[in-house]
């Protein structure tokens, strides 16, 4: 396919030919190319605000994180701590409410004791009414601070005892040789009171760690009842599921 | 010396167009806009439109003056991106469809002696449907090869060469009533 002549005519006029635009295209064009050129600066402008925008609120945010989170933290200590402020406050009221209980229930028994065993010595007395106080005690089936209110309980109620015994001893002797009972009765008083000394510093760790060890196996209950029930709720409902199907 | 000094002086214009310098790019433009509005005039017949294609096609000179490495001639970078223009507002535009008929029957041609006027010539095209138009004047007029024309149409060679095919045969008859008008005025 040759080109013919007339087509080696039309290239040759064609490529001659010049057509000059109208005034106006160059305007036009001009305007594009500043529109365009405006453009491109601002463009690379806004990257760089949007760049920085970027940054701040990142920054922003991880300050906020921050923030929230030292709340966050501090709220949880200071919801951690009312309890335990409130469990001291029960732990006093129960043993105030013990020790007036208690109060009342050993009086009856220092009596009993006081007229049936008149001659007995004071220790088997005490012995039998920290059983007692045990008892009443757990008859009245309060927490772990029971044992350690009765303690202390019983701490005051040997003084009232000694006092107790000391005049019931002094009633009993008027029968009896009143040198030898004084004697004896001092005798008693100074051991008891050496026991007594002794016997105040070694409840006071003992008591503490018996406290301890309540409270922590008085949370052990607790969860094992927890346990316990959630696994009976769980075993009940799985059973009634297998008899509806 | 003249061609080198000339050489040199649009490697300049053209480093300072690239750097947005507006007398730069107004030269250039100066420089090459009537014929390039000739190029666009081939393929678009409203003047108006051609004029539209062309200041667009500028902007793509000047926007990617940057990528011409020096290397072949300037006015030919500038004229290739002028037909691409036309062509891509031909074809999206006028929404331009070629069918695929590779039958072509190769027609000898009577030479024909007249000359033309650039006026009748550009009427002889004008005539042309877009299709036709658009392979002739790439394959006559700017010398493009078959598989050329139909990878920037996007179209199978043997389209390409039909499309030759017809607009040849469509012009010869179209310069054969010319000539019996010419006669008969005569």
């Amino acid at each position: 396919m040759e080109p013919n002549n007339f087509e080696k005519d039309f290239r040759d006029k064609l490529n001659q030919r010049k057509i000059e635009p109208s005034n106006k295209a160059w305007d036009r064009l001009d305007a594009m190319l500043s529109i365009a050129e405006e453009n491109k600066t601002p463009v690379r402008l806004r990257s760089l605000q949007t760049s920085k925008r970027k940054w701040l609120y990142i920054a922003a945010s991880i300050v906020g994180f921050l923030l929230v989170g030292t709340i966050f933290l501090s709220q949880k200590k200071d919801t951690i701590e009312i309890p335990k402020e409130n469990v001291v406050l029960e732990e006093i009221l129960k043993k105030d409410s013990i020790s007036k209980q208690s109060l009342y229930t050993i009086e009856p028994d220092k009596a009993e004791i006081v007229t049936s065993e008149k001659k007995s010595n004071q220790k088997p007395n005490q012995e039998q009414i920290i059983d007692l106080h045990k008892k009443s005690n757990i008859s009245i089936k309060k927490e772990q601070n029971q044992i350690a209110g009765s303690s202390i309980i019983i701490k005051k109620n040997q003084e009232n005892q000694t006092s107790n015994n000391q005049t019931s001893t002094v009633e009993t002797s008027k029968n009896e040789n009143a040198d030898q009972l004084i004697h004896s009765a001092e005798k008693t008083v100074v051991a008891e009171n050496s026991a007594k000394a002794k016997k105040i510093k070694v409840n006071a760790s003992d008591l503490l760690n018996q406290v301890d060890g309540e409270l922590e196996l008085s949370f052990r209950e607790k969860v094992i009842t927890k346990v316990n029930k959630n696994y009976q709720t769980v075993k009940v409902a799985v059973s009634n599921r297998n008899q509806q199907e | 010396m003249k061609i080198i000094h000339l050489h040199q002086e649009e490697t300049e214009i053209i480093r300072l167009a690239v750097e947005h310098n507006r007398q730069a790019q107004q030269q250039i433009y100066s420089r090459f806009s009537s014929k390039m509005l000739s190029v666009c005039r081939q393929y678009i017949k409203d003047i108006q439109l051609a004029e539209d294609v062309m200041i667009t096609a500028f902007m793509k000179v000047f926007t990617n003056l940057s990528k011409f490495e020096n290397k072949g001639s300037f006015e030919g970078w500038i004229r290739r991106i002028m037909v691409n223009e036309c062509i891509s507002y031909l074809r999206v535009q006028k929404k331009v469809k070629f069918t695929e008929d590779e039958i072509y029957v190769e027609e000898s041609f009577n030479s024909i002696d007249i000359q033309f006027s650039i006026d009748q010539i550009q009427f002889l095209i004008d005539a042309l449907p877009d299709g036709y138009k658009m392979v002739f004047n790439l394959y006559a007029i700017e010398g493009y090869k078959h598989n050329e024309i139909a990878k920037m149409l996007g179209i199978n060679e043997g389209t390409s060469k039909s499309q030759l095919s017809h607009a040849r045969k469509m012009l010869q008859t179209q310069i054969n009533t010319l000539k019996k008008q010419d006669n008969g005025t005569e």
